[in-house]
């Protein structure tokens, strides 16, 4: 017979067991911590002018530039935009890349009123304006063609650009979030391996070459981690692809390489090829909550003519054809824009389907709900210059109106107008309240062509805009951070962001349409750290600042 | 075959002409039966397939190692099985009369051009070459002139056989079908000599203008036509989601086989009159 002892404690270790067991099985995640935060409202300005029915176009003096020879092949792609605040009155100012020429910032009055403000700074291409050491200052990151990026700051109105830290390589495609979790703003940077080479030759590679690398920031300069060794990045993102709530990294690859995606995990990150079908030549990515599910689709834009007549066929035939390659047989990539949607447990690609997968050469392609109707809106900027690759076109381009799909509450996508359709070379391209009426305008930056302000004077619905602040976080805008708010009976979610879409820098002050709903409720903020805010209410047409107090 | 080629040809369009349901009898009087396998049975003509396999592979061989064109290669290939499935056409006309050896010379052709339409699949789907490079076997050469024709062609022969006698419900739809099928290739031929004209104007004459969307299919007419926008017509599965290749593996792929069961019913019905 066993001691009375021993089975007092078998018992006791069982008991403590099942207790331990039971423990992990009832709260298998902790809540996320509450964080304090002050909130305050500013009415957004009258409507001053009477609303129409469309956009109207305003031309700046700045002329992006493919070079006094014309327009060359990778020349022609291009150069980014951003929006921020970089005086700090209050107003998101516009800075526009160029690439023969140079760069220029406009500073916005708030009264769609800009004043220039020239640099010296040339071939540039992704432009964002973000906080990136945390002094309570945005500064303006450039990518540059073939030099290493740099960072402009804005002092006695001037901006002058000095070298980034710690980063000696040429990147094209860059964005930026909080990667590990450290609360500093780290940055996704991608090369574009066919310009380089052909700049190069085969030195590039014998130098190290190129790829993705993220740069974590430490202390006042940065630590690289490459990824990869080989890119073709026009465009890097932030989806949440296995829905674990944590940032997950997507680059966008040119010329039929794949676009890559790695999964943020314990052990690092994880490379992983979650779509079945893609699109091949990725311009750009956006990430949003198109059909408020609460659950973000990814959308890509790639080359593919929105009308197939013949006209148009032939005009595109001679340049697909140079730049098509065959694929390997297992190879997702097909030449169209691509949404992707998880539905059933899986991403699909519902591109097709919707009639979004055509919007002609399309470059930047970005959601924003442009008719404040609680829907968000797909505008996608558009056309080919090139005088090598298409010199058997007049003026070497393909023209095609740029491409606005509206919303149809969820269900499916019309094209419309609105004054959108513009056949000049569009490349970059952000959605923005330049002038605090409650409803986005349209700011493009195009391929030798003047950059483009579409205000927004459509008859509109409501809204609200959000400013999230960390004042005490190296992170004062709260990039990475989502908000979900209730109006009507939509639930909508957006995430502050610094750049999206194709070398465009966006805005950090997050825009909802809410249709005629008069206030929105149960605002709920994730902020980049994982804790949460909650709001029971604010007024419509109102810009609500709220502000973190731990 | 008795008599001279040319005679031979009078004979054949004087029975087309002159004669109605001629299949159940031949010149010289009643016809053997037959059955669908006979049109594929070449066990009497095996020396001449082997010869012809050996000197077409040779001439494929030789176009290959030239770095003539993969189509030229296979056309070699074809060409040196032509002597003995000519011979077995000959054959069944002596035995069953010119209607069976037009029907066995549809069903032979409709049955490689079926393969055709599989080599397109693979290339395009499991070597995923792009939708110009997989144009196949023989459609390399041209793969609008080559279906476009092709397509004239059996709507020509389907409605010879039909007056000569083919006539059963499958019969019926399969001839609705080829007319349909014809339809969309005079439409591809039209837009792609339209899309020629036009790269010409460019100073591009030297590009392809091959497999552009149709009328049905991923980007055909019935996809992305003004028209159609706004309807459900233009989502509607296989219809308008299939791109072309996959359209016309399934036009050609309904086309075999109507034809089989047309023959089939024909062939049957011809068997049991004849027998009583």
């Amino acid at each position: 017979m066993a001691h009375p002892t021993l089975i007092t404690a078998v018992f006791c270790a069982s008991l403590l067991l099942i207790a331990c067991s039971g423990a992990q099985n009832t709260t298998p995640h902790a809540p996320p911590p509450i964080a304090k935060a002050t909130v305050t409202h500013q009415p957004l300005a009258a409507r001053a002018t009477p609303c129409g029915d469309s956009f109207v176009r305003h031309e700046l003096p700045h002329y992006t530039s493919g070079g006094a020879q014309g327009t060359y092949v990778y020349a022609s792609n291009g150069s980014g935009l951003a929006v921020g605040d970089v005086n700090g009155d209050g107003n998101d100012d516009l800075i526009f890349g160029n690439i023969a020429g140079t760069v220029t910032l406009y500073l916005n009055d708030g009264h769609m009123h800009f004043t220039p403000i020239a640099t010296d700074l040339q071939d540039v291409r992704a432009l964002a304006i973000v906080d990136t050491d945390g002094d309570g200052k945005p500064e303006v990151v450039a990518t540059q063609r073939f030099r290493r990026p740099v960072i402009g700051v804005f002092a006695h109105n001037t901006l002058t650009f000095h070298d980034m830290p710690d980063v000696y390589s040429a990147f094209y495609a860059m964005n930026w979030r909080d990667l590990n979790g450290d609360g500093k703003l780290d940055v996704v940077f991608g090369t574009y391996d066919t310009e380089q080479l052909q700049h190069q030759g085969l030195i590039f590679n014998e130098r190290g070459g190129g790829g993705v690398f993220i740069y974590y920031r430490d202390g006042a300069g940065y630590r690289a981690e490459r990824l990869n060794e080989h890119a073709d990045a026009l465009t890097i993102a932030f989806p949440d692809i296995n829905h674990d709530g944590v940032n997950d990294i997507m680059v966008g690859n040119d010329f039929n390489r794949r676009d890559m995606i790695w999964l943020a995990s314990p052990t690092g990150w994880q490379s992983a090829e979650p779509f079945s079908q893609t699109t091949e030549n990725t311009m750009s990515i956006d990430v949003a909550d198109a059909f408020n599910t609460g659950t973000e689709a990814i959308f890509a834009t790639d080359m593919k003519p929105y009308n197939q007549d013949v006209k148009t066929m032939a005009i595109w035939l001679p340049a697909m054809k140079k730049l098509t390659r065959p694929l390997s047989a297992d190879d997702p990539q097909y030449t169209e824009n691509a949404l992707q949607v998880w539905q059933n447990n899986h991403w699909q690609d519902l591109a097709y389907n919707l009639q979004i997968d055509a919007s002609g050469w399309s470059w930047s392609g970005k959601f924003g709900d442009l008719d404040n109707d609680g829907w968000q809106d797909l505008y996608i900027v558009n056309g080919m210059i090139a005088k090598d690759l298409l010199n058997y076109l007049p003026h070497n381009q393909i023209a095609e109106p740029d491409m606005l799909f509206v919303n149809n509450a969820g269900k499916s996508f019309t094209r419309a107008d609105w004054g959108l359709s513009n056949s000049g070379s569009g490349r970059a391209m952000s959605m923005v309240d330049l002038n605090h009426d409650g409803r986005l305008d349209v700011v493009v930056n195009p391929m030798d062509g003047h950059a483009v302000i579409y205000e927004n004077q459509r008859c509109a619905g409501n809204s609200v805009e959000l400013r999230l602040e960390q004042p005490h976080s190296p992170n004062p805008t709260a990039i990475g951070a989502t908000v979900r708010i209730s109006a009507g009976t939509q639930r909508m979610l957006r995430t502050v962001r610094a750049a999206s879409g194709y070398l465009s820098g966006d805005s950090q002050i997050i825009h909802f349409g809410i249709g005629d709903a008069d206030t929105v409720t149960d605002i709920e903020i994730t902020w980049p750290d994982g804790s949460n805010s909650h709001i029971d209410s604010i007024p419509g047409n109102a810009l609500t600042t709220v502000t973190r107090t731990e | 075959m008795n008599g001279s080629f040319v005679e031979f040809i009078i004979e054949y369009f004087n029975q087309l002409m002159t004669t109605h349901r001629t299949q159940f009898v031949t010149a010289q009087g009643a016809i053997a039966p037959m059955r669908l396998r006979t049109i594929f049975d070449l066990r009497a003509e095996w020396l001449l397939v082997v010869v012809g396999v050996i000197i077409g592979g040779l001439f494929g061989y030789m176009a290959y190692i030239n770095k003539y064109p993969a189509w030229i290669q296979a056309a070699c290939v074809i060409a040196g099985l032509l002597p003995a499935y000519s011979r077995h056409v000959v054959d069944i006309y002596v035995k069953h009369g010119w209607w069976s050896a037009t029907l066995t010379m549809l069903v032979a052709a409709q049955s490689f051009h079926g393969v055709e339409h599989l080599v397109q699949w693979v290339q395009y789907h499991i070597l995923r070459w792009p939708f110009f490079m997989a144009s196949g076997i023989i459609s390399a050469a041209n793969a609008e002139w080559v279906h476009f024709g092709w397509n004239w062609i059996v709507l020509s022969i389907m409605i010879v056989l039909v007056i000569g006698g083919l006539r059963n419900p499958f019969a019926w739809l399969m001839l609705a079908w080829t007319i349909a099928h014809t339809a969309e290739h005079t439409y591809l031929m039209w837009r792609y000599l339209q899309a020629l004209q036009e790269l010409a104007a460019f100073g591009a004459p030297d590009v392809s203008a091959q497999g552009l969307p149709g009328f049905f299919g991923r980007d055909g007419w019935l996809a992305t036509s003004d028209v159609t926008r706004t309807s459900f017509v233009c989502r509607l599965p296989g219809l308008t989601t299939a791109v072309r290749l996959d359209v016309h593996f399934w036009w050609n792929m309904g086309e075999t086989i109507l034809l089989m069961l047309a023959t089939s019913v024909t062939l049957h019905q011809r068997n049991r009159f004849n027998t009583n």
